[in-house]
């Protein structure tokens, strides 16, 4: 369970990365390079440290507890940005990172340096652009249920032994429907990044350790939640 | 004012004010001149066809008798069609009456007498300027074979053949090239015709009296020298002399500095309007496309959604003032104008039709500043276009807004919630974005309700998705989202579906759907 969230740099990217995480009620973390960064995330309100890109980041593991921290790696630059990754990484194994490159070959490098995602900012945005022209219904569709702040959600759950969900195939399930909820897909712990979607796993049974993807409304998303407990 | 100056006047005054008239004028126009005109490539095909019947007709009928109706054909059908061609360019180049009530209205404003012989020395002499340019000359050249009496005249179905000029883009383009370089080419043709000249006197002087030359008289002296200075060296005349043969040295020198000279021209004219002619061509190409995405300067984030519609088949124009850009864009093979996309001028010179051909503009420009100025710009154009937009700093927003922008990018803000998303729900969020990626077999994607589908499918229930192998998420109804709609929920003409399945599920689902009517 996330609680912490450390913010490396202060740029606009990182503003809104913050923002939405405050609003959100978690504790973000500013790491700052350079003295201007620093007065900006504090003028801002923001709990900010200066520090230097080769640091031990141990701090990190004095203050935190790392199975509750993400990072975020947000400095202006690519080759710091990459730096940065790989040296969280080689210090904590099981932290979780999130880098923001400039372009997809950049994320390609934030990924084999240990990234667990990186966001490509140019490819994101012409996705998004290209998108709005051949599927205007769909994106409005999902910053309806991703984005904006509607009752309609996603959500995902782990099976767990106990769940009545365990050791059924996913054709069998129907309880989904006395709660108004839409099953998209699972994610097979066993097939790691690997979705079989509703539409296409008839076959597919379902472990513990699986996550099922669901969407409907947030009362009976808690409702569903229960059932399958 | 005589009485046939007023005739005149009242004539042209009729002609202009008739519909009919200036409605016939205008196709004509259009139908000879106008390379925009859709049909014009028709018109051009059949005259071509017309023309190549023409040419094969005097080849075959130069070993072989013709029959009567293709003479006849050849003669007069061919020639009519031409004649009626000639005269109906001469009648669209300009106009006389319109003329006429110009300088009429001009004289009665400052009082003058109107001076109707002047008027119309004027409108001549335009009448004559088309007659005289070089394409009419071949035009009339190429009617005289209807007067085949005069055999002499059948040869003149050879200016036929060059018609085919005045109906081929590409080879206008040539010769509006080679035309760029007339200085040069007169230069030259002034050197070769100096050194033909004196070659064939000297070689005249050297070789007629001897008896072993061939060369005799004056005109085989100047069909040698040109024969020689054209490298092609034949053999038939051979100077014997000293003499002969010191000029034939000479001569041969210069003939290869002429070959250089012409070589060097025309590649020179080429290189110089390389550029104009890729222009001329994606100007062309983009008076023939019907809807396409105007995507405004070619930034970092432009160029990769440029990729993403050229790879996904979507018809899109790009216009970029940076040269280097436009170079980079050309290397892509994207269809890209050299223009700056805040100046009106732009969209008249290129002629894009915001209101008809545009379907939506894209502003990805480099600044917030270029992108207000060019999306004003296209507003005062077409109010009523979409417009969507990069956003580079989250302060200018309420000034895109202002500037009439419908839809704001703000990769910030998208970066923002994407991370909050994913940290929430990762796995959820991977899911979606499988199913965004292009990549993906299984997609999300809309299905539109229309008038074909609403005949036969009046309610969720009747559009069988339950056995479809699909996932309806809901349905849009006016902006308004139904999530997992029930199966007695009514559908409406512009509704539209929102479904998750397999691609070539949703492709034959939704075949299947318009079929249901036949």
């Amino acid at each position: 369970m996330i609680k912490e969230v450390l913010v490396f740099g202060y740029n606009e990217y990182a503003k809104e990365i913050s923002s939405n995480f405050i609003l959100d009620k978690f504790d973000v973390h500013v790491y700052v390079l350079d003295e201007l960064s620093f007065q900006a995330a504090k003028s801002d309100g923001l709990e900010v440290e200066l520090v230097e890109l080769d640091d031990d980041w141990l701090d990190i593991s004095r203050n935190f507890n790392i199975e509750e921290v993400i990072c975020f790696c947000a400095l202006d630059d690519d080759a710091q940005n990459v730096f940065l990754t790989i040296s969280l990484r080689a210090e904590y194994k099981n932290i979780h990172i999130v880098a923001i490159a400039t372009s997809k070959d950049s994320a390609d490098k934030l990924r084999l340096a240990g990234a667990n995602k990186a966001i490509a900012k140019l490819e994101t945005t012409a996705n998004v652009i290209v998108e709005s022209l051949e599927k205007p219904v769909v994106v409005e569709f999902m910053n309806d249920v991703l984005y904006a702040d509607k009752d309609l959600k996603l959500a995902e759950y782990i099976i767990q032994k106990e769940s009545v969900l365990d050791k059924t195939y996913l054709h069998e399930i129907t309880l989904h429907k006395d709660y108004n909820i839409i099953i998209l897909a699972i994610a097979d712990k066993e097939l790691e990044a690997e979705f079989t979607f509703t539409t296409q796993g008839d076959k597919h049974c379902i472990d513990a350790g699986d996550v099922l993807v669901v969407m409907g409304r947030e009362k009976d998303l808690q409702a569903f939640e229960k059932a399958i407990q | 004012m005589s009485f046939i100056s007023k005739r005149f006047v009242d004539l042209s005054y009729f002609l202009q004010a008739s519909k009919g008239y200036q409605g016939s004028k205008r196709f004509f126009y259009a139908l000879l001149e106008d390379q925009s005109y859709p049909y014009k490539k028709y018109f051009d095909y059949f005259m071509m066809l017309l023309i190549l019947s023409s040419v094969m007709l005097l080849i075959r009928g130069v070993k072989y008798p013709l029959p009567e109706y293709a003479i006849a054909y050849n003669d007069y059908v061919i020639s009519i069609i031409f004649l009626l061609e000639y005269s109906l360019r001469f009648w669209v180049h300009s106009s006389v009456s319109k003329a006429i009530i110009q300088q009429f209205e001009k004289d009665e404003l400052l009082n003058k007498k109107f001076r109707f012989s002047k008027v119309l020395s004027d409108a001549l002499s335009e009448k004559w300027r088309y007659m005289s340019s070089v394409f009419a000359i071949i035009d009339l050249l190429a009617i005289m074979p209807f007067f085949h009496e005069l055999r002499i005249l059948r040869l003149f179905i050879l200016f036929r053949a060059f018609k085919i000029f005045r109906y081929t883009k590409s080879l206008q383009q040539f010769a509006q090239v080679l035309a760029s370089k007339k200085f040069e080419f007169f230069t030259l043709l002034v050197f070769t015709s100096v050194m033909i000249s004196v070659s064939a006197v000297l070689i005249y002087v050297a070789e007629a009296n001897n008896e072993n030359s061939a060369i005799d008289t004056v005109f085989e002296a100047f069909y040698w020298s040109f024969v020689t200075l054209s490298t092609v060296g034949y053999g038939d005349f051979v100077p014997v002399t000293d003499l002969g043969r010191s000029v034939a040295m000479v001569i041969i020198v210069s003939g290869v500095a002429v070959l250089a000279f012409t070589t060097s021209i025309v590649v020179s004219a080429f290189t110089e309007q390389l550029d104009t002619i890729k222009e001329q061509k994606v100007v062309s190409d983009v008076s023939k496309m019907k809807h396409f995405y105007l995507v405004c300067g070619y930034s970092e984030v432009a160029s990769i959604v440029a990729k993403r519609l050229f790879k996904d088949g979507l018809p899109f124009v790009i216009l970029e003032n940076n040269y280097e850009r436009m170079l980079e864009a050309s290397k892509l093979k994207f269809p890209i104008i050299a223009a700056d996309p805040s100046k009106q001028e732009t969209y008249e010179t290129y002629g894009i039709n915001l209101q008809e051909q545009v379907i939506s503009v894209l502003c990805l420009q480099d600044s917030d500043v270029q992108t207000i100025y060019t999306a004003l710009t296209i507003r005062s154009i077409h109010p009523d276009i979409k417009i969507l937009s990069y956003l580079h700093e989250g302060k200018n927003r309420k000034k895109l807004t202002l500037a009439g922008i419908n839809q704001i990018i703000y990769p910030q803000e998208l970066i923002g919630v994407i991370s909050k998303e994913f940290t929430g729900k990762p796995v959820a969020f991977d899911a979606i974005q499988v199913l965004r990626s292009q990549s993906s077999d299984v997609v999300m994607d809309e299905i539109l309700i229309n008038s074909r589908i609403l005949s036969t499918k009046k309610s969720i229930g009747d559009l069988g998705i339950d056995t479809s192998k699909l996932i309806l998420l809901g349905l849009y109804k006016k902006s308004e989202f139904h999530f997992n709609p029930a199966d007695d929920m009514k559908l409406c003409e512009g509704d539209t579906l929102v479904v998750i399945g397999l691609n070539i599920i949703i492709e034959e689902y939704s075949l299947n759907l318009h079929k249901a009517t036949v």
